[in-house]
């Protein structure tokens, strides 16, 4: 299932293919909403009624590219939509347009690079994309401005457990939060899967204010930096030490009492889970806590390695390890005294 | 001859420099219905072609690709590695791979996530190369050994028109050439005596060629590799064109008299040509093919190629076809001339 979410094409603004996913997988008995900048609310009844609204949130868009024009020779120029290091775009393959045409990001080969050139990739506005096209008229026979183009990594599973794929962030989420609507819940809980995070957490600043939660669980991947030759400190976080929650990111300061109660009950649950060492990273939470007069707010999150490149690696055992914290966090925040 | 098909087939075999084993074997099976095949003492593919006994000429392409080498295990468990050959070093962040271990294992070559870089790193290629294979140390040693090989994981994409990419075409599209070339030449009855060599280790050190030409000493020896097909970052002086047909090279390492015939044999038979200037010798087998045996005369013929040594190389097919019949051609022209 986690193979079919990261397979679907779906860029800010353009989550169609997610959402539909999404809608058709629902389980029968619960009630769904798609607002108006295309986020689908979905809400499902659990055994009690909750003394506090609670809301999960993920993201169904991925960063990916948008084609702004066209040059005479027939390559397509694009700019990255959401933040892609241009370092992960040079020399790969990606898929265009409505049609998935493949096309490659290249340009001169190492035999004519000046020294300095040989040490510097170029930056994205530079770039083009190759879709074999003999020219302008060919490639707007099947490219149109505006049209997408995403990375062509598919899912494979390697190593001990770990994953690989575009699009973990946030198909993972997805996946975690469709599991649970799955499942017999405890409480009513209402899930949100958001549009436009990748620009600006746009689609939970809208859904949250619809929603008005008490609570609100962000459920996420996020960069992890546990690669040789860089210091602890600056690892953030690891793959296979279990969920991430952080204190502190670049758009939130977490509610000090959730952020210890996760680490409770993690460790009352046997569940692993660590926390960033370094504000780093942003989600949801920076619109949601903010939101219909302030939300409580927690993100729980996948550790993955080369986020926002074609091949960003997660490990399942920490999937199964946000999975668990979760559920465990939406039930005690349903069932917490009313403030 | 199904280019498509073959193209497909030759680069999915593995063989970097001087690993060539797997390449090697798939060469063999389709040379066989051609000639007596053997392997020399390093490791080419050599086929005689049995002809009249009055003109010999050796015929080459090198079938090893450009790749990686593993240098150490890390305690974290990912490989530090180095180029085998003339890597594109710029497209290797966030590229997937596999590593020729004890057994095939996918890996992901480290990106370093944009928190990790200061303002002058960014767009910088990175200066250590690790791969990720998801094992611990004490499972990748099991596995993996200093010097085992790693090559950008195959994808063979068609694009527009009779476009092709895939890691590899440098240089088997060449082998495909000499492969449709033999095909002509055994349906149309030819009595040239032919060596035909699919060499090693021309990315590295260029030996496979050297020494399979001493053992030849043939009359003239012809090199089918890629050359730099036009991108809108390069000079036009530098490149050829796609699609424009196979390049004739002219240089003071090549026989004039060769590249002349070649030319002209092109124009009688209608196949579209261009031409490759070179103001000395070539960076191809034929550099040192020539000098061997007391000398052969020389000539160079170069397919087209976008993007070289990255994983998305470019060739049009219609460009390996009127390579393979320019050269067949060439042959058939010169028995008729000896008549």
């Amino acid at each position: 299932m986690l193979k079919d979410l990261c397979a679907l094409n779906a860029t800010s603004g353009r989550e169609e293919a997610v959402r539909d996913y999404l809608i058709a997988h629902l389980p029968k008995e619960v009630e769904y909403f798609v607002d108006p900048l295309g986020s689908l609310i979905v809400k499902k009844k659990g055994k009690r009624r909750p003394k506090n609204r609670v809301m999960l949130a993920s993201h169904m868009d991925e960063v990916a590219l948008i084609i702004t024009y066209i040059t005479d020779e027939g390559y397509l120029k694009f700019a990255p939509v959401g933040g892609i290091d241009s370092r992960v775009l040079f020399g790969k393959r990606v898929k265009v347009g409505p049609s998935a045409l493949p096309g490659v990001i290249g340009g001169k080969a190492i035999h004519q690079l000046t020294k300095g050139e040989k040490d510097t990739v170029p930056e994205a506005e530079n770039m083009l994309i190759d879709i074999g096209a003999a020219d302008k008229k060919d490639a707007e026979r099947l490219v149109s401005l505006g049209d997408n183009a995403y990375f062509d990594s598919e899912y494979v599973e390697f190593g001990d457990g770990f994953v690989k794929s575009k699009a973990l962030d946030d198909r993972v989420g997805n996946l975690i939060m469709l599991e649970m609507l799955k499942k017999d819940l405890p409480f009513d809980m209402t899930f949100c899967f958001t549009v436009q995070e990748e620009i600006g957490t746009r689609g939970a600043t809208a859904a949250a204010a619809r929603i008005a939660p008490d609570y609100a669980i962000v459920i996420e991947s996020t960069t992890a930096a546990d690669l040789p030759d860089t210091p602890n400190y600056k690892q953030v976080c690891k793959l296979g030490a279990g969920a991430v929650v952080g204190f502190m990111d670049r758009g939130t300061v977490y509610d000090r009492a959730l952020y210890k109660q996760a680490f409770e009950l993690a460790r009352e649950n046997g569940i692993a889970c660590q926390t960033k060492t370094m504000i780093a990273g942003g989600n949801d939470a920076s619109a949601i806590h903010k939101a219909a007069g302030g939300v409580r707010t927690l993100a729980v999150s996948v550790p993955c390695r080369y986020i926002h490149s074609p091949a960003c690696v997660a490990k399942k055992s920490d999937i199964d390890c946000v999975a668990a914290l979760v559920e465990r966090l939406a039930e005690a925040f349903c069932d917490a005294p009313a403030d | 001859m199904e280019l498509n098909a073959i193209l497909r087939e030759l680069t999915a075999a593995p063989g970097a420099s001087g690993d060539e084993q797997q390449i090697r074997e798939t060469a063999k099976r389709l040379l066989a219905p051609y000639g007596e095949v053997h392997f020399d003492k390093l490791g080419n593919v050599v086929c005689e072609v049995k002809g009249s006994g009055k003109y010999h000429v050796l015929l080459d392409a090198h079938m090893d690709q450009i790749g990686l080498a593993v240098l150490e295990i890390t305690p974290e468990g990912f490989l530090r590695a180095a180029p085998c050959g003339g890597a594109d070093k710029r497209v290797l962040a966030g590229e997937e791979v596999v590593v020729y271990g004890k057994e095939p294992l996918f890996g992901v070559i480290t990106s370093t996530p944009p928190h990790l870089l200061s303002d002058a790193d960014k767009g910088k290629v990175p200066e250590s190369l690790l791969v990720d294979i998801g094992l611990s140390e004490e499972k990748a040693k099991a596995l993996v050994t200093p010097g085992d090989r790693i090559l950008l994981r195959h994808h063979f994409r068609e694009l527009l028109g009779s476009a092709v990419s895939a890691p590899a075409l440098d240089d088997r599209a060449g082998l495909a050439v000499l492969l449709y070339a033999l095909e002509f030449l055994k349906n149309a009855n030819s009595t040239t005596d032919l060596t035909v060599v699919f060499s090693t280790r021309e990315e590295t050190t260029e030996g496979g060629a050297k020494a399979a030409a001493f053992a030849a000493g043939a009359e003239e020896c012809i090199a089918v590799d890629v050359s730099f097909a036009y991108t809108p970052d390069a000079k036009h002086e530098d490149c050829g064109v796609l699609g424009k047909g196979p390049m004739i090279g002219f240089a003071p390492a090549l026989t004039r008299e060769i590249s002349e015939q070649l030319e002209e044999v092109a124009m009688e038979n209608q196949i579209p040509s261009q031409r490759e200037i070179m103001s000395g010798s070539t960076g191809t087998n034929v550099d040192v093919m020539t000098p061997q045996a007391g000398g052969m005369r020389s000539g160079l013929l170069s397919i087209p190629l976008r993007y070289m040594h990255t994983g998305v190389e470019v060739v049009d097919t219609t460009d390996v076809e009127n390579t393979g019949l320019l050269l067949a051609k060439y042959i058939l022209h010169k028995e008729e001339a000896a008549c």
